[in-house]
């Protein structure tokens, strides 16, 4: 029992003297980060993707290697900041002192611990939160981004220099008559497959192509389903291309109901070799029209 | 058993109960493509034509057999696990069977997906072996005692679950797919893995039957049996091995189905299917009938309206939860009890010179949080002028150790209260009601707001507080009672958060952040309410200290000394009812914090009830603080919520005690 009093104070003193050592060792000089240009924070990838064709950078986004996945690449490491999963690391935020913060309706959650941050501004015209016809949707959304960036002309730009490609391309898509069936493939058993207020759907209807699916779809314009129920449509498959799981394509080759589906019995799927984000902007529009386009041309 | 409320109906007559609305089920789903007869005859056609005859061969029958194997398959797993761990309540799930399959699923899919190429079967297998290697080491010095595997199998699976949900957290996106499969879906694409299952099914029930004398012996309590030479590590060991081979294979097919294999037996037993043969040939049958009726119901249901697949897996653990919190008071609890820890451990009196450090430590770590940090370049200490800075951190760090302090008084109460060790507002499932209540008051309220929540929470853990001595108020609120109603409410939790989780929404990264715990949206105000309210409730617990030392006694003893025990229990339970609902909004339902802190109190000598519970409390802050900064810091700038970092640690140090209990 004597003893135990000078363990704890022999511990007291080390543990303060590593504090010593620790703070002496790491003491650095405050965050100073005024050099580089003020970036803006976008944490939806619609939002992000179509800042940086409005010629914005950097772009302060969540995460790099979906990003880059979704985007198929498109922009330059340069051009972009990760700023932290889950939610947005603040301490960080206060570093890089970022001059906007936007952020579409379903994160209005973190509205309130950024807003000492920078200024937040929710976009209201988000196009994945309202009904109605999506490609409307997408265009109101891009010019109320402009407007609140600063840049409406830029945005009428790159509305103006979508329409005007998809427009070109749909003369080359005009001989499929065909409906399609856009489906995302999630393991030997299910699918997302996209109707209603989605962006293949905007897409395939500026396209002149049909939409084969018109089941009932969530909020982002999918619904979850089984492979079953594509079973009664005739339409040709179209498969987006996703970075897992890989080799869904060798087991569902063995498969007895894939086999029979009616467009693989045609051997006439398409699979996409670019890929874009379900719930993305103009840009992930674009992405996927050329990607449809240049498969359809293909056979 | 000691209930025979359903003694007036045999199992044939339950099992003809649930065959005649299936057959129905069955017979008008099959008339929408025809004439019955003509349905069934294309089972015999192997290469059908007709898009109907297709999905009829290809997804109805096989997702039907399906139905009936994998129910009559975790029914037989659960009659073996049940009888070699002489613990009613254990079933294939329990073991961390599922957790483990799925934790290897996600890492492969992320670190190896080349793996995922040669046969996922086996990954999940393999990582569900290793969840159960895991359960029995650590059960290992008690001889693989009953109770002491189900706490040992609980314990393991929180632990992959909270590694699985750190995975989750950053990579959402591409493992929603996993999410399906795990969530226990039963669509069907042709007959491989029908093909698979059964052989293993017909194999598993052979040797049941081939070990049907030595497993019925293990009816006899240990002394006994050793004293009749049966090698009992050994026997149990191959019981358990076959019912975990059989139930990886169901779950790496088709994901996690809760609760058939606990309720076939069980319903069996108390309809009077009494002996091990009896129980083994029925419970498949009953296991196969629940199964098949619930996705019948589920497709009749939910096939035209929902654009989302509800899988038929978190359906069975929704229904069942509530069954087996109503079969928890009929059921006898044999086996040996977790022994109190008191004299093992070699808790030493308390020295209060010997624990001056802990402040000192405390404030140390309170100091290193709020200053010590990463930032764009690298780690740096912060100018204690930089208030803003300091402003978020302290907000943050007073509601972790705020939640922290709650966690652990309330603890303290539980364990002292039912002289249980075990005992923790996480393990008895008051967490996981106050989450239930919360996520449902996201989705239904029209604008919820913290305070709306923080009441709804309150109400989820004093309905969970009040069902739990409900149900077990008939056994003098039993530890292991208790425990297992708690596992029931977790399991509950585990079925309603999967659901949400299936539907891949962008939005659930938000949901999953708030129910791994975050103090991310801890505001001043609000960090200064809840440090008020820890103080409070603190201070409460220490005015009903004395009740705390004598409680623990037994309830003859406190009435005699001239306590009112009805009203002690009832207010000390309301007030940990009220801390656990306030602890949850921040730091989620799962944190270990409300088990470790009381136990680390105890060894460092806190045994009197007072010193207990101001023990605990420093050590529940002081743990969450260290969470919360280590969770910011580990993954930078990426973050690992306070409560999910608060559960890996605290669950790694509640293994290796265990280990040792």
């Amino acid at each position: 029992m004597t003893i135990r009093p000078a363990v704890s104070q022999r511990l007291l003193i080390h543990l303060l003297a590593g504090l010593l050592l620790m703070t002496m060792v790491m003491i650095a000089p405050p965050p100073a980060r005024a050099s580089q240009a003020h970036p803006i924070v976008a944490l939806d990838q619609a939002i992000a993707e179509t800042l940086l064709e409005l010629g914005i950078a950097p772009v302060m986004i969540s995460q790099r290697d979906y990003f880059d996945f979704w985007t198929d690449d498109a922009y330059d490491a340069s051009q972009l900041i990760e700023v932290g999963q889950p939610l947005p690391n603040i301490e960080l935020l206060r570093q890089v002192s970022p001059r906007q913060i936007l952020l579409a309706p379903w994160q209005a959650a973190v509205a309130s611990q950024l807003d000492a941050v920078a200024p937040i501004e929710i976009v209201d015209d988000y196009p994945y939160s309202s009904e109605g016809d999506i490609w409307i949707h997408l265009l109101a959304f891009t010019r109320q981004l402009g407007q609140q960036v600063g840049r409406p002309q830029a945005a009428a730009h790159l509305i103006q220099q979508t329409e005007t490609h998809l427009d070109a391309l749909r003369n080359k898509a005009m001989d499929e008559d065909m409906p399609l069936l856009i489906v995302q493939l999630m393991d030997q058993r299910h699918v997302r497959v996209f109707g209603g207020h989605s962006l293949p759907q905007g897409v395939l209807q500026r396209l002149g192509l049909h939409n084969a699916w018109h089941g009932a779809t969530n909020q982002w314009g999918y619904a979850l389903v089984g492979i079953d129920s594509l079973f009664d449509i005739e339409a040709r498959l179209v498969v987006i291309r996703d970075p897992f799981p890989i080799g869904i394509e060798q087991s569902l080759a063995q498969n007895g109901l894939w086999r029979h589906l009616p467009s693989v019995k045609r051997g006439d799927v398409i699979t996409l070799t670019h890929a874009f984000w379900f719930a993305g902007g103009l840009p992930s529009a674009r992405r996927f029209a050329d990607a449809l386009v240049e498969a359809l041309d293909d056979d | 058993m000691t209930s025979r409320s359903l003694a007036w109906l045999p199992p044939a007559g339950i099992c003809l109960l649930l065959g005649l609305p299936l057959l129905w089920l069955v017979g008008s789903a099959l008339a929408v493509h025809g004439d019955i007869l003509d349905t069934l005859r294309t089972l015999a056609t192997p290469a059908p034509t007709a898009i109907d005859r297709l999905l009829l061969y290809y997804a109805w029958w096989p997702r039907f057999v399906m139905a009936l194997l994998a129910g009559a398959g975790l029914a037989v797993a659960g009659v073996l696990m049940q009888q070699v761990l002489r613990n009613p309540l254990a079933s294939p799930t329990t073991l961390g069977v599922a957790s483990g399959a799925n934790l290897a699923l996600m890492a492969s899919t992320l670190l190896a997906p080349g793996l995922l190429a040669i046969g996922r079967e086996w990954i999940a297998l393999a990582g569900g072996g290793a969840a159960v290697g895991l359960t029995f080491l650590l059960s290992w010095r008690r001889g693989l005692a009953p109770t002491v595997i189900v706490l040992a199998g609980l314990v393991v699976n929180l632990y992959l679950g909270a590694l699985s949900t750190v995975l989750l957290l950053f990579h959402h996106e591409s493992l929603n797919r996993l999410l399906i499969w795990s969530a226990g879906s039963l669509v069907q694409n042709g007959w491989d893995d029908v093909a698979m299952l059964w052989p293993r099914l017909l194999f598993a029930m052979l040797t049941a039957m081939a070990l049907l004398r030595p497993l019925r012996l293990l009816e006899l309590d240990d002394a006994n049996m050793r004293s009749l030479g049966v090698p009992l590590k050994y026997l149990r060991l191959a019981g358990l091995g076959l019912a975990v081979a059989l139930t990886g294979s169901i779950v790496s097919v088709i994901g996690v189905i809760g609760f058939i294999g606990l309720a076939a037996p069980n319903i069996i037993a108390l309809a009077g299917g009494r002996t091990l043969v009896q129980r083994l040939f029925w419970s498949p049958l009953l296991g196969a009938l629940l199964l098949a009726l619930t996705d019948q119901l589920l497709q009749r249901v939910g096939g035209d309206y929902l654009a989302t697949l509800v899988p038929t897996g978190a359906i069975t653990s929704l229904l069942g939860a509530p069954l087996l919190l109503w079969l928890i008071p009929r059921l006898r609890m044999t086996g040996n009890r977790p022994r109190d820890t008191t004299p093992l451990a070699g808790y030493r009196h308390l020295d209060l010179k010997a624990t001056s450090w802990l402040p000192f430590l405390l404030a140390s770590i309170v100091v290193v949080a709020l200053l010590l940090g990463q930032g764009v370049d690298g780690w740096y200490w912060l100018n204690p002028t930089q208030w803003p800075f300091i402003e978020g951190r302290l907000n943050r760090l007073l509601a972790a150790a705020s939640s922290g302090v709650m966690l652990a008084v309330s603890g303290t109460v539980l364990q002292r209260l039912s002289a249980n060790p075990m005992a923790s507002p996480e393990v008895l499932g008051i967490s996981g009601g106050s989450a239930i209540a919360v996520i449902l008051g996201i989705y239904l309220l029209p604008a919820p707001s913290s305070p709306m929540l923080a009441g709804v929470g309150t109400l989820g853990a004093c309905l969970t507080l009040g069902l739990l001595l409900a149900l077990t108020r008939r056994r003098d609120y039993a530890p292991g009672q208790l425990l297992l109603a708690g596992v029931a409410i977790g399991a509950l939790f585990n079925a309603v958060s999967s659901i949400i989780l299936v539907s891949g929404d962008p939005r659930t990264q938000q949901v999953l952040a708030w129910i791994t715990g975050s103090t991310y949206y801890a505001t001043p105000s609000q960090a200064l309410l809840l440090s008020a309210l820890a103080c409070l409730a603190t201070l409460l617990a220490c005015r009903f200290n004395h009740w705390l030392d004598i409680l623990p006694l037994g309830g003859g003893i406190a009435q005699a000394i001239g306590i009112d025990v009805k009203l002690a229990r009832l207010s000390l339970l309301l007030l940990v009812a009220a801390m656990t609902a306030s602890a949850t909004l921040i730091v989620g339902p799962l944190s270990f914090i409300g088990l470790l802190a009381p136990h680390l109190a105890r060894m460092l000598g806190f045994t009197r009830a007072l010193h207990h519970l101001l023990g605990a409390a420093l050590l529940g802050a002081l743990l969450m603080i260290v969470a919360d900064w280590l969770g910011r810091q580990l993954l930078f700038p990426n973050e690992i919520p306070a409560g999910t970092a608060a559960s890996l640690i605290g669950g790694a140090y509640f293994m290796l005690r265990l280990r040792r209990l």
